[in-house]
């Protein structure tokens, strides 16, 4: 299962767009940096049911509320993420 | 066995250095032997469009760097299937001599099977 990793702003950038067009079942989405701010409108529907993960250091540094469904990580909790799924996926543009 | 390796290839050819750069990362790969699966997805096709002629905006063609990959032995690119219709690109305006060109319409089972993932 792949781990996506988006550091762009959706309103900027198709960098989540291009990623969800990618978007396998039982993949899982993890939000850093301006990525962060996708969490500030409606999350697609397309991955409802799948993990999405947000750096917290990164939303709050933003000051975005974190959205119920949303687990908050910090950075032990990305390298365990790295550690459990392959491959890794970076959408940094 | 030895690891899988992809390059995804987003962006169009010559707005930004990426594109020629993710092509120069693939052919030195190559040139060790350890050419990655080639993906061409979202503005990526474009890298692959015939009849691109940049001379008048001060840069050189990408076709050559994408010609010269069945030198390097990279003999299959994959493209994505839902990109080109998104952008109107069939696959007769992306031949590449010595290329076969596959079409992907699962992307995200594509990428999955692999065990690293570089993108351009």
């Amino acid at each position: 299962m792949t781990l996506h990793i988006v550091s762009k702003s959706p309103y900027s950038s198709k960098a989540l767009a291009d990623c969800l067009g990618a978007f396998a079942e039982g993949d899982a989405l993890l939000l850093i940096e301006d990525g962060i701010y996708a969490l500030s409108g409606r999350m697609p529907e397309s991955i409802a049911a799948s993990p999405v993960y947000c750096l917290q250091a990164d939303a709050e540094a933003r000051g975005l509320p974190i959205p119920e469904k949303i687990e908050a990580i910090d950075d032990a909790r990305w390298v365990e993420l790295c550690t459990q799924h392959n491959p890794i996926v970076s959408w940094f543009k | 066995m030895a690891k899988r390796t992809l390059a995804l290839c987003r962006q169009a050819p010559y707005g930004s250095a990426l594109a020629r750069e993710g092509l120069e990362a693939v052919l030195a790969a190559a040139a060790m032997d350890r050419a990655p699966e080639l993906l061409f997805l979202c503005d990526g096709i474009f890298q692959l469009l015939d009849n691109q002629e940049p001379g008048a905006i001060d840069q050189k063609s990408l076709r050559r760097n994408l010609q010269a990959l069945p030198m390097f032995g990279v003999e299959t690119i994959h493209v994505c299937e839902r990109s080109l219709m998104e952008r109107g690109v069939d696959t007769g305006q992306i031949t590449i001599a010595g290329v076969d060109i596959q079409r992907v319409d699962d992307t995200g089972g594509f990428i999955a099977a692999f065990d690293t993932v570089l993108s351009f």
